[in-house]
């Protein structure tokens, strides 16, 4: 953590003190002229690293209360901009605090603009510091770090006069709602208990009377409370002073009590009512500061390098984190596979106990497996024929006119697809017959067909006589069809062919020699 | 605030140590990533191998009664001649043999080279090289006095051939009608037959 060093500016001097875990170190005292500014930049060489803090407390601090039209972004910031320029010579040390809005007519910004009216006596300090690279973080004023006082020594009203005594003189900042309104440095004796005092009482009358004629307190709001920081041993003095004032509440606290109340454990003794207000800007760091970007380069850049080594610092320290969760997590998967890795070695010791005793093969066994399987497929499709020639010479018997000249027989998977390519017209299947179609059905793949066709020519029948050869090619076919288990699944007569060719013939009383023949398909599923 | 370029040169430093930073960052997560994984994918792959060998301990039984039950069947094959060796010179003379016996007029064989069973409904991975059954065609001629040849012929072969004989096509064609009676004897039938002899391939390699 780089060391914090608050340099506390006044008209006459600069006094920088170094400020670590509640304790204020004097660092050095640096009087207004050339011999003092060289000092001073001596005293920021020694630390490069320190962060610096400028807190003046001088006359020329202008409070300027103006409303704007209610716009956001870049329109504000320029309309801001032109304001403070039209309003403050130098617009590197002014800024401007945002009071809330104001709903009327139309609805505007309150605006606090607030500078010094005169900043050369800082220029010289301003240079040093940036001629040493130092890190400004801020200037400040007492009045800036008078709410945050406020709000650490939470007094009873929102509205409050608070009022202390430093080396610079007597700070009187006007606080209302946690925002600083206005603030005057005024003379007084430190070493005068009393006229401290008085000159509290008649300065807080005054500003009361300043702030009700510029309606920033309203008239009829009831007595104000002044809280005064000053030594325990001066509250008589402070009694005394106040008398019986109907604007003014006398709220004293002790300086001492403050000081411990916010945490400051240690301050050199030279310093008075400074020393509260500097402890307080040290350990809050309020965004409200006069100094510009420009003024304040090098602190954003530190800033800038902070963040990148901050950044990459967190995801390095998430991605390790993150990492280191996983090994753990990898342990417990590494020890589980490894139990499970254990455990199937036993498993399969079992298993192969086991499987010792299995008869011995001569094939290995999944071979075996298949070849028992193929073995079955051929023998499900392996028949020989004398049982289909056996059905078809019974049924020829039935019709003596029929004379056999060839009979084509083979094994099949699928009959009808055979029968719609072989010579023979598929038949119209029997009324109770239930075989597969072209396309075998699902689950009839592993159903096989023994299938012939037998072509046979017809005697004491004339060719001619259509009707003759079709009666008795039917009349075998119903023959056939009464064997159990044979189906006649296609036909092809002479009548087939009538449609297909030309046909000539003379119907006279000479007749053809030719003998009519036809073609039937029949099959029968092997196994039923 | 917007920094210059010079002094976006002052960041240099400070942004390689925070690239490097979180380079490490990652690589440490990627790492860690990885190896996670690749227990937890070796994790998987035993867990499932654990399952399954539990599941063929528990099945054990029965993968017992499966062997034996094909043990069974395969010896009821090897009876039939299905797991015999490939013998082509005994084939030719059971032919010979048969044509003798049954007084055939003629027999004319082809003896294909042997191919793997590629019969319907045999498995896939049962019809190319890994094949373990082979069927020797033989395409057969034969001129035959009546049809009743034919089946004896057939009968005789898949008895006596030492293989198991899958028939798969027969073509029978009458070559002479109304033979003349008193004459000598003549062929009146012809017949084309496709048979496969199968056998068990090199069952000394499986």
């Amino acid at each position: 953590m780089a060391e914090k060093r608050l340099l506390y500016l006044t008209a006459q001097r600069l006094q920088a003190y170094s400020w670590k875990a509640g304790k204020l170190l004097a660092g050095g005292t640096f009087e207004m002229g050339d011999q003092g500014v060289t000092e001073f930049a001596r005293y920021v060489g020694t630390s490069p690293k320190s962060l610096y803090y400028v807190v003046a407390d001088v006359i020329e601090e202008d409070f300027f209360q103006e409303n704007i039209p209610y716009v956001r972004g870049k329109d504000r910031r320029m309309l801001i901009g032109r304001k403070i320029a039209q309003r403050y010579r130098d617009t590197s040390l002014a800024l401007a605090l945002s009071l809330g809005t104001q709903e009327g007519a139309r609805r505007e910004d309150r605006i606090l603009y607030s500078s010094f009216t005169n900043t050369q006596p800082f220029q010289a300090w301003l240079a040093a510091l940036r001629t040493n690279e130092a890190k400004l973080v801020g200037f400040y004023s007492l009045a800036l770090i008078a709410p945050l006082v406020a709000k650490r020594l939470k007094p009873a009203a929102a509205r409050c006069i608070i009022v202390s005594l430093q080396n610079g003189g007597m700070r009187q900042s006007y606080v209302e709602h946690g925002k600083i309104r206005f603030s005057r440095l005024g003379r007084a004796d430190p070493t005068d208990p009393h006229a401290a005092a008085e000159s509290c009482a008649a300065e807080s009358n005054r500003i009361v009377l300043y702030l009700i004629n510029l309606n920033i307190l309203p008239r009829e709001s009831g007595p104000l409370d002044v809280v005064a920081l000053a030594p325990a041993a001066h509250r008589e003095a402070y009694q005394a002073a106040w008398g019986d004032n109907p604007r003014l509440k006398l709220n004293l606290i002790d300086l001492e009590s403050a000081c411990r109340t916010v945490g400051l454990k240690s301050a050199p003794p030279e310093m008075l009512g400074e020393r509260l207000f500097l402890h307080v800007l040290a350990g809050a760091q309020p965004g409200e500061q006069y100094a510009s970007d420009a003024l304040r380069r090098f602190y954003h850049l530190w800033r800038a390098r902070l963040a990148l080594l901050s950044g990459g610092a967190a995801i390095c320290a998430f991605s390790l984190l993150l990492s280191g969760v996983r090994l753990v997590d990898l342990h417990g998967i590494t020890s589980e596979t490894e139990k499970e890795r254990q455990q199937e070695t036993s498993v399969r010791g079992e298993y192969d106990r086991l499987q010792a005793n299995f008869p011995k093969t001569p094939l290995p066994r999944e071979v075996l497996k298949s070849a028992v399987g193929t073995a079955s497929a051929i023998l499900r499709q392996t028949v020989f024929p004398d049982r289909l020639f056996v059905e078809i010479s019974q049924a020829l018997a039935v019709v003596p006119q029929i004379e056999l000249d060839k009979l084509d027989w083979e094994i099949t998977s699928n009959p009808r697809a055979r029968a719609a390519a072989g010579p023979a017209k598929p038949a119209a299947p029997a009324p109770a017959a239930a075989e597969p179609s072209a396309a075998p059905a699902q689950g009839e793949a592993n159903r096989y067909y023994e299938v012939a066709d037998i072509t046979a020519r017809i005697n004491a029948v004339k060719a001619s006589d259509y009707r003759g050869v079709g009666a008795v090619v039917e009349q075998f076919v119903q023959a056939l069809r009464q064997r159990p288990g044979l189906e006649v699944i296609g036909t092809r007569t002479p009548l087939d062919t009538l449609s297909e060719k030309a046909v000539t013939g003379d119907v006279g009383e000479q007749e053809r020699d030719e003998v009519p023949n036809f073609t039937v398909t029949v099959s029968r599923r092997i196994g039923a | 605030m917007m920094l210059e370029r010079s002094e976006l040169k002052r960041l240099r430093l400070p942004l390689v140590a925070a690239l490097l930073l979180s380079g490490l960052g990652v690589a440490a997560l990627v790492y860690s990533q990885n190896n996670l994984a690749n227990a937890e994918r070796l994790r998987n792959e035993g867990h499932a191998r654990l399952v399954a060998t539990r599941d063929r301990l528990t099945k054990v039984s029965e993968e017992e009664q499966e062997i034996r039950n094909n043990l069974v069947q395969f010896k009821q094959f090897e009876d039939r001649g299905m797991a015999g060796a490939e013998k082509r010179l005994e084939w030719i003379e059971a032919l010979a043999a048969i044509r003798q016996k049954r007084r055939l007029f003629q027999v004319q064989y082809n003896l294909d080279p042997q191919r793997a069973v590629d019969y319907p409904g045999v498995a896939e991975d049962q019809k190319g090289g890994s094949a373990i059954f082979i069927a020797n065609r033989v395409k057969l001629d034969l001129s035959l006095l009546h049809e009743e040849d034919l089946l004896n012929f057939l009968a005789d072969l898949s008895a006596s051939a030492g293989s198991f004989a899958s028939l798969r096509s027969c073509s029978i064609t009458r070559t002479e009608r109304g033979g003349a009676a008193g004459g000598p004897l003549r062929p009146r039938l012809r017949a084309n037959c496709v048979i496969d002899l199968i056998t068990l391939k090199a069952r000394d390699k499986t």
